[in-house]
């Protein structure tokens, strides 16, 4: 998707070592000029100092960041023409938003006719004119963001990097401002960067997600495919509100027919196993996974749908408001369900478990890839 | 373990009513939450059980004994607070043991009860070591493991699970609802996230400014909030809620928006303040085809794919915007026009003024 054209910027086996703890690894990244890019990960996987070596403020160990075919590894923040959103958004707020705004400027040395125009220029994009004079600290919040990414657009830079701006709002002001942010993102234009803990925020707010593991990248794609097809283990278990059900299982073949086994429960999963046993080559131990969503009682029709051999038992029932979680045992396992929030399940009931047959997947117990 | 009631508590400092007359009752073993905005009033309600505040007038009882004038060591309640301190000199199993000991409980005793507790919130791995190395995941589980290793009275989690990374938090609420449910311990655990009460909550009381605004279960208060605050607090994306005007021809009556007017089926006796609030959850709305004479016509703004939905932005005509939450298997993208409409059985109506809901009639 990256064709030298559009690429904005572009990391090469990027690394970066603090006293010898690796926080980057062999990092390759192609961002494209408009896209809305997250950095999704654990802490410590690394997301926010490889922003930080997009943005200059961390050298890194080895490898190199190119800014529109540039090679800026070692240029200093102020000379990269990257604008830098931090979290609680640090801004000024004893001053007005207009001095909020020219303050990038003024010490730029911009000329004042000049600064007084880009000022304006940007707050009337934003919406911000009417609240030029208020101070900051007197805004409501979905101003305060939108003065933030004012604040940095005003230098104009080549591309937004915000690290986990949303942290400290409390839930549902959170979803709020998130909305916010992807429509003025969407009406500006402007290439972001934006590193998240938070899976719902990245597969919402993404045109593509880079999944980082470890330091490195353990997925890169669009939210819709890193949802479909996630690429291994790590990604499966990350992905997902409450993330896939992960099984550990054995494939056999008996007769025409293959199995999924665990102790005395069983998965007929015979029209997959000419690919599954292609891509097992030879081993039997894998790793099933279903997603709580796509789980669902019995009956089920017979074509397309795969039906567990014992039935659910309900353990635990969680309700979320429109929805429900589900604890379910079956057999030794535990595994969740979702369901809308007026099914009537109880705790104790028991039903039988299956999922259509497009919605499985299968990872390498050792290798821990995908495989199908 | 006990019940508490609270009757008519007050509590100020200086000039801010913290407090201003909750009153409640938590039966023995249920898992109780305050669910409010910053500043509601909910730490300090926890701090006045606990005995850490004292109140400007009201009733405290636990187990039926009231706790006025009874120091916090007496009352026999834990808390466990959102910033943990556990002692960072010693190991986890020393931290949780620590009021056993203050109880002079035989040791081999304080040993069986601190490893059932570990064995229930998985840190067994962690008992030899200090918690200087703990995540933040972990140091909440010895914290609580140190509040539940007492069986107090009442349990008080002041939230517990903030600044917790999302999936941890998620993973651990999960936890914590079903050590409630094996232990039955009372717990009134107070939150600003509906959706970490929602989960874990038998019943939860929704408080602002210090007062009650509205308790009952999970989905009376998401199903029918009683107040426009309570409906777009608990929900994301929030309800939307859209004023019209309400007229009544003959005798039948209809809200008029720009975008649409919706007609209420004849009910007896009914009468509506001329302002009233639409409210109608984002799920609840649904694409319909151009020609349904209920159809409002409305672009599409801004889709964001979660799983197997979509939260989708839609602009009405007028320029009015609601959230809908959509099945994945509707193909729409932004700047597409279509036909929405919202059920009327799934419609919530406010008094404009008041913010109050109006209860219609059964038919």
């Amino acid at each position: 998707m990256a064709d030298q054209q559009n690429m904005l910027i572009r990391l090469e086996r990027l690394r970066k070592e603090f006293n010898g703890v690796i926080a980057v690894e062999g990092l390759d990244l192609d961002v494209v000029e408009g896209e809305f890019l997250c950095f999704l990960g654990p802490s410590g996987c690394g997301k926010t100092t490889t922003l930080r070596m997009i943005a200059g403020l961390e050298t890194p160990t080895a490898g190199d960041v190119y800014l529109r075919g540039r090679r800026i590894t070692h240029l200093p923040p102020q000379q990269r023409n990257v604008g830098f959103v931090f979290q609680n958004y640090a801004l000024f707020w004893h001053m007005t938003v207009y001095e909020n705004l020219a303050f990038g400027l003024r010490v730029r040395n911009v000329a004042p006719a000049d600064i007084d125009h880009r000022v304006k220029e940007i707050a009337a994009s934003l919406e911000l004119t009417d609240v030029l004079h208020e101070r900051a600290r007197r805004l409501d919040l979905s101003t305060m963001q939108r003065v933030a990414m004012a604040r940095t657009l005003v230098t104009d830079p080549e591309v937004l990097l915000l690290d986990e701006p949303l942290n400290n709002f409390r839930p549902g002001l959170r979803e709020m401002m998130r909305g916010e942010l992807k429509r003025w993102q969407m009406h500006l234009g402007r290439t972001m960067i934006y590193v998240t803990h938070d899976q719902e925020e990245a597969m919402t707010l993404g045109d593509r997600i880079l999944v980082m593991n470890a330091g490195r990248c353990a997925q890169l794609d669009t939210p819709r495919h890193i949802y479909e097809h996630p690429a291994n283990l790590f990604v499966a278990s990350f992905i997902g509100r409450p993330p896939m059900n992960l099984i550990d299982v054995r494939y056999t073949v008996e007769g025409e027919k293959a199995f999924l086994v665990r102790d005395s429960l069983r998965l007929d999963i015979t029209p997959l196993r000419e690919k599954i046993e292609r891509a097992l080559a030879g081993e039997t131990q894998l790793v099933l996974g279903v997603r709580p969503e796509h789980l669902s009682p019995g009956p089920f029709p017979e074509e397309g749908w795969v039906q567990f051999s014992l039935p659910a038992v309900v353990d635990l029932v969680q309700p979320l408001a429109r929805k429900k979680f589900l604890d379910l045992k079956i057999g030794d396992a535990l595994i969740k369900m979702v369901v809308s929030g007026t099914a009537p399940f109880r705790q104790g009931e028991r039903f039988p478990l299956g999922f259509p047959l497009h919605r499985i997947h299968l990872f390498h117990p050792t290798t821990e890839e995908a495989m199908l | 373990m006990a019940s508490a009631q609270i009757v008519n508590l007050f509590k100020s400092f200086g000039k801010v009513q913290a407090v201003a007359g909750l009153s409640f009752e938590v039966a023995d073993g249920e898992f109780f939450c305050l669910l409010g905005p910053p500043g509601a009033g909910k730490t300090t309600t926890l701090r006045l059980i606990a005995g850490l505040e004292k109140p400007d007038s009201g009733q405290i009882r636990l187990g039926g004994e009231s706790m006025n004038g009874v120091h916090p060591m007496n009352r026999d309640v834990a808390m466990v607070f959102e910033d943990v301190a556990l002692y960072p000199h010693w190991t986890a199993f020393d931290n949780i043991a620590h009021p056993l000991k203050l109880r002079k409980v035989p040791a081999q005793e304080i040993r069986r009860q601190v490893i059932e507790v570990a064995e229930m919130l998985h840190i067994t791995h962690l008992l030899d070591r200090k918690p200087g190395t703990f995540s933040g995941g972990e140091r909440r589980r010895v914290a609580l493991g140190r509040a539940l290793v007492r069986r107090p009275r009442v349990l008080l989690l002041d939230q517990p699970l903030t600044d917790l990374d999302a999936k941890i938090r998620q993973e651990m609420s999960n936890e914590l609802k079903r050590l409630q449910v094996e232990t039955r311990q009372t717990m009134i655990y107070a939150t600003h996230d509906f959706e970490e009460a929602v989960g874990m909550a038998d019943r939860i009381m929704v408080v602002n400014q210090g007062k009650e605004v509205q308790t009952g279960t999970a989905e009376e208060i998401y199903e029918t909030p009683q107040t426009t605050f309570v409906a777009t607090f608990v929900g994301t994306p929030a309800m939307n809620l859209i004023p019209c005007h309400a007229a009544q021809e003959e005798n039948r009556w209809s809200l008029r928006h720009p975008d649409f007017h919706i007609n209420l089926p004849a009910f007896g006796e009914l009468a509506l303040p001329q302002e009233a609030i639409v409210g109608i959850r984002p799920e609840h709305i649904a694409v319909t085809s151009e020609s349904d004479p209920r159809a409002i016509p409305v672009r599409v703004d801004i889709v964001q794919i979660l799983g197997d939905e979509q939260i989708v932005d839609l602009s009405m005509q007028s320029g009015v915007v609601v959230k809908a939450i959509l099945p994945l298997t509707i193909d729409v993208r932004p700047g597409d026009q279509i036909s929405i409409r919202f059920p009327l059985e799934r419609i919530v109506l406010f008094d404009g003024k008041s913010e109050q809901r109006i209860v219609l009639p059964a038919r």
